[in-house]
């Protein structure tokens, strides 16, 4: 029989039953077991799938791996072969100037892109699905369909409307110092779209307010661009500048399929250089020095990003 | 329906906020219990506790005579009305009051009964096949009022549920609830920070402040014999005027008298009354009293006088208050003193 | 300043506010901005259109045109044999389904790894919750090629299991599907969702299996498009890890993707382009259909970074 207790506040002496205690049983019903099940899809994955590889690659790069013997452990030797690879400095210069390409020729123009659309009237719709389609189509497509039209022949698409305008028909990516930039075009018919559709979600975000604000003050058309658009967009252009710095620096695609590499190694950038040591024909199962350099490519990338995200602190905040 | 008990039931936080501290507190079957105070006082913490949306820290609580500290809410056999109604946006009305239902295997043909008389005493027959989003902030209440009664609980809990309705509508729905909660005679827990809403609707008040009950008694008990300046000054609109004795002559810097608004009169002290002299500084007419606002020193009081009194702003005058409508507070803790010990 | 004529627009539709109507009625602006924009227009249906447009009209023109003269509009009439050659005599048939399974169950596990995980930290909340939370970001800051090599290893040679899992689809899926991004994503949408709406559930009856069923997921429709269309899209485009896990020995297994480059230098230009063409289809069908889709989930994703 429960006893009865007082009704009034604090009323001394009351003896208080003592709660009862947390057990396993306890913990099951309040939902521990499903608590569980819910999370080991993820963890399961994720350890499989994302952390084990992390770890196994920073492994891997010390040791030498050929899949049929037990990796063995040789110290920095993978580095010091990536670094006195004649390849390596070649692949880097290409890579910088791939993204360094890429930064100049494509990252104003989505910007300028989305500031043009923004100020549409009618059909805003149709200008943003016009500048995503490209996004849409499988790289591997874009690449190919690029191949052709860069056909170095007089009957090559391009050149063929090169010859409308008299001018002579271009090697594209047969020729060593145009090769790159085609690559670098290509990427940016493919990706810029991407990029206009971010900026457009930001730049709804900016205060009309702003904008009339800057008119009374008399402020003209490319000041208030300058004043208002800018500055409000500035957090968000800094990270696609970052990030397009970073997706550029791991480019495989482009020089995979359009050139292989060449000619005479002038796309060779540093991710076909990863995928040439571990797969490639001539080097291949070189799986040491491929996580070598994928672990040098990422510590870099990182170092770079913390340099970046320093320096650019104090042009973020307001 | 059945009773409900908190034995020294502490809440603290990871953070080491105590949230509630010891509350002991019996509610009677079929009672309407209400639990006011300020934002933070732990009203609405206790009330999650009950419901088993919070997890008891210390101390034990009774549904009927059932433990149910750890016992799921599904389990304890109550139905909650949230402030923000909580419906489930993506089922039709008629759903939403079968959820639950549904849920605990309860026939079809039982469920149809259940949400009809439900549909039909709140009025929402003609909502049943429209989703929360078409409704109005009355109807949707009104929705989640129903969600708790087809569950047919053992009691009710409701968290200020009509603080998000306009004033009008507020008013008449409050009175709705009391008929529905006499007729279904269930226990009910009742949280609000209005103590209007909780002298018109409790059939006893739970006072609480940073975690502390005050006083539980019924409305006229609050009323007329607050246990503390708390309670004095939180129950009643305008509220009490509390000053240190000596202002009324009545007892020296250790006491505090508190008097209630509707209790002075303008005159000087006859037989059985103190009197005081306040400078009037704003007189507010309300059609059928008047509210006079004074300033005595540096102490503000406010005088709730028939309209006939003549009180003129900008002059200094003579009220007077019955000796026996004042109450004694010891001023170091607040608490209510018997003149008489 | 008298009369600011304020549109109000919806969010897809009318300007910015960066011209206002008063700008607008200045000859100099209008004729600007109409001429920028028609430009644009332009300049978007040429290079945005353009070069598929140039895929549709050679996938069926014959090998010889396309190689001669490739800017002129069938000289020598329309070979429609092209499609139906590159879809019996090259197999795009196959590779389109083998492209169209790959998509789903890479749909699928993407679905259920991120909804799971995402209601596990968000609404039934470990204990080791932050934990886990800081182990996922930390991997969005990994670029996913890097991991390539070891993954390869991995699922070539797999801890415990003495069988090489080249060929087979899951290991294809299951990598796929661990992106932080998509948990991260919808982990913050459940963030977002009433709490009080669970707690109802809860006193209703719902226990954690029921609530994630019926009560989350429903509600989570918006995310759940945006997830889809990110995961799918991803596998359609999917070209590096396919191309390693299905390699020379599973060629009847191979994505389009993967499939068209080998078969390259093999194939006339005419079937080649037809094949190409045929791939692009579903991708840009489903945009079109599901554009709003797209759209928004690019510019969510872009505010979740900013």
């Amino acid at each position: 029989m429960t006893p009865k207790l007082e009704q009034t506040p604090a009323a001394g002496g009351v003896t208080h039953r003592a709660p009862p205690r947390r057990t396993p049983a306890t913990w099951v019903q309040g939902g521990g077991i499903s608590r569980i099940l819910f999370l080991l899809p993820m963890l399961v994955i994720f350890a499989a799938f994302s952390w084990y590889p992390i770890v196994r690659l920073v492994l891997m790069s010390l040791q030498y791996t050929n899949l049929v013997l037990p990796a063995k452990w040789v110290g920095l030797s993978n580095f010091s072969t990536v670094f006195h690879d004649p390849l390596f400095p070649i692949a880097v210069k290409n890579t910088a100037e791939f993204a360094g390409l890429a930064l100049v020729f494509g990252y104003p123009i989505p910007l300028v892109m989305a500031v043009l659309i923004s100020e549409v009237r009618k059909r805003r719709g149709l200008y943003s699905a016009l500048a995503y389609l490209p996004v849409v189509i499988p790289p591997v497509i874009a690449v190919l369909l690029w191949k052709t039209f860069y056909d170095g022949s007089a009957n090559g698409v391009f050149n063929t409307m090169l010859g409308w305008v008299g001018i002579a028909p271009q090697p594209w990516i047969g020729s060593q110092s145009a090769a790159i930039p085609s690559l670098v075009l290509e990427s940016t018919w493919a990706n810029a779209g991407s990029t206009v559709i971010i900026y457009l979600a930001a730049l709804t975000g900016v205060n009309r307010e702003l904008y009339e604000a800057a008119s009374v003050d008399g402020a003209g058309l490319w000041k208030k661009i300058w004043h208002v658009t800018l500055p409000q967009l500035r957090t968000i252009l800094l990270i696609t500048m970052i990030l397009q710095i970073i997706g550029t620096a791991q480019v495989f695609i482009e020089p995979y399929l359009f050139t292989g590499g060449g000619p005479n190694n002038a796309t060779l950038t540093v991710m076909l250089l990863i995928y040439n040591y571990a797969f490639g024909n001539s080097l291949g199962g070189a799986y040491g020095e491929a996580a070598a350099l994928s672990l040098m490519l990422v510590a870099f990338l990182a170092v770079f990003s913390l340099i970046y995200l320093r320096a650019t602190r104090s042009w973020s905040r307001n | 329906m059945a009773a409900i008990r908190f034995e020294g039931v502490t809440k603290v936080y990871g953070d080491g906020t105590r949230a509630v501290n010891s509350l002991d507190l019996a509610i009677e079957e079929g009672e309407f219990m209400v639990f006011v105070g300020p934002s933070g006082c732990g009203k609405t913490t206790a009330l999650r506790m009950v419901a088993g949306l919070e997890e008891i820290t210390d101390g034990v609580i009774l549904i009927g005579d059932r433990v149910v500290n750890h016992v799921s809410p599904k389990d304890r056999d109550i139905a909650m009305v949230f402030q923000n109604y909580a419906l489930y946006p993506h089922m039709t009305v008629a759903q939403n009051l079968a959820f639950g239902l549904k849920l605990g295997k309860i026939g079809k043909a039982e469920i149809a009964r259940r949400v009809g008389d439900a549909a039909a005493v709140l009025n929402l027959e003609e909502q049943l096949q429209r989703k929360p989003k078409a409704l109005s902030g009355g109807q949707r209440q009104r929705v989640a009022l129903g969600r708790a009664i087809v569950r047919e609980p053992a009691a009710f809990l409701m968290d200020e549920p009509l603080s998000n309705l306009d004033a009008a509508l507020r008013v008449q729905t409050r009175g709705e609830i009391l008929k529905l909660q006499k007729r279904l005679a269930t226990t009910t827990i009742y949280v609000t920070h209005d103590q209007v809403e909780a002298m018109t609707m409790g059939d006893r008040i739970a006072v609480m402040r940073d975690g502390r009950l005050q006083q539980l008694g019924t409305p006229e008990e609050l009323y007329t014999r607050p246990a503390n300046t708390f309670v004095a000054t939180f129950i009643g609109s305008p509220a009490m005027n509390v000053v240190p004795a000596p202002v009324l002559k009545l007892g020296s810097e250790s006491s505090l008298v508190g008097f209630r608004p509707e209790h002075i009169r303008v005159g000087s002290s006859l037989n059985g009354s103190v009197g005081f002299e306040a400078a009037v500084e704003v007189v507010e007419y309300l059609g059928d009293e008047q509210l006079a606002h004074l300033r005595l020193g540096e102490l503000s009081l406010v005088a709730k006088l028939p309209v006939a009194e003549k009180v003129e702003p900008g002059t200094t005058t003579a009220f007077t208050v019955a000796r026996d409508s004042v109450l004694f507070f010891a001023a170091d803790t607040g608490v209510l003193t018997d003149p008489r010990s | 300043m008298a009369a600011f004529r304020r549109n109000r627009p919806s969010n897809d539709a009318g300007p910015q506010g960066l011209v206002l109507a008063d700008d607008w009625h200045r000859p100099s602006v209008r004729w600007g901005l109409g001429t920028a924009h028609a430009v644009l227009l332009v300049l978007l249906v040429v290079m945005g259109l353009g070069p598929i447009l140039w895929l549709a009209k050679s996938a069926i023109t014959p090998t010889q045109d396309t190689l001669a003269t490739p800017m002129s509009l069938f000289p020598h009439g329309i070979a429609w044999g092209n499609v139906s050659d590159a879809w019996n005599n090259i197999d795009v048939q196959l590779y389109l389904k083998n492209t169209i399974v790959v998509a789903i169950g890479s749909w699928l596990t993407a679905i259920v790894v991120a909804t799971t995980g995402a209601y596990a930290l968000s609404v039934l909340r470990p204990r080791f919750g932050k934990v886990i939370m800081a182990a996922l970001l930390t991997t969005l800051f990994v670029p996913p090629v890097v991991l390539l090599v070891p993954l390869y290893i991995e699922i070539v040679h797999p801890p415990f299991i003495n069988q090489s899992f080249t060929g087979n689809y899951w290991a294809i899926w299951l990598p796929e599907s661990a992106s932080a991004f998509n948990l991260v994503l919808m982990k913050r949408f459940f963030d977002n969702l009433p709490r009080e709406i669970f707690e109802a559930a809860r006193i209703d009856g719902c226990g954690p299996f029921r609530l994630f069923f019926y009560i989350v997921l429903p509600m989570s429709r918006p995310i759940l498009g945006v997830v889809s269309i990110f995961a799918v899209l991803a596998s359609f485009k999917d070209y590096l890890w396919p191309l390693l896990v299905l390699g020379p020995t599973d060629t009847n297994l191979q994505t389009l993707s993967v499939r068209l480059p080998e078969i390259e230098q093999f194939t006339p230009l005419g079937y080649f382009l037809a094949a190409m063409f045929l791939a692009c289809i579903v991708p840009i069908v489903g945009f079109l259909i599901f554009q709003r889709g797209f759209l928004r989930g690019t510019g969510l994703s872009g505010a979740l970074k900013g």
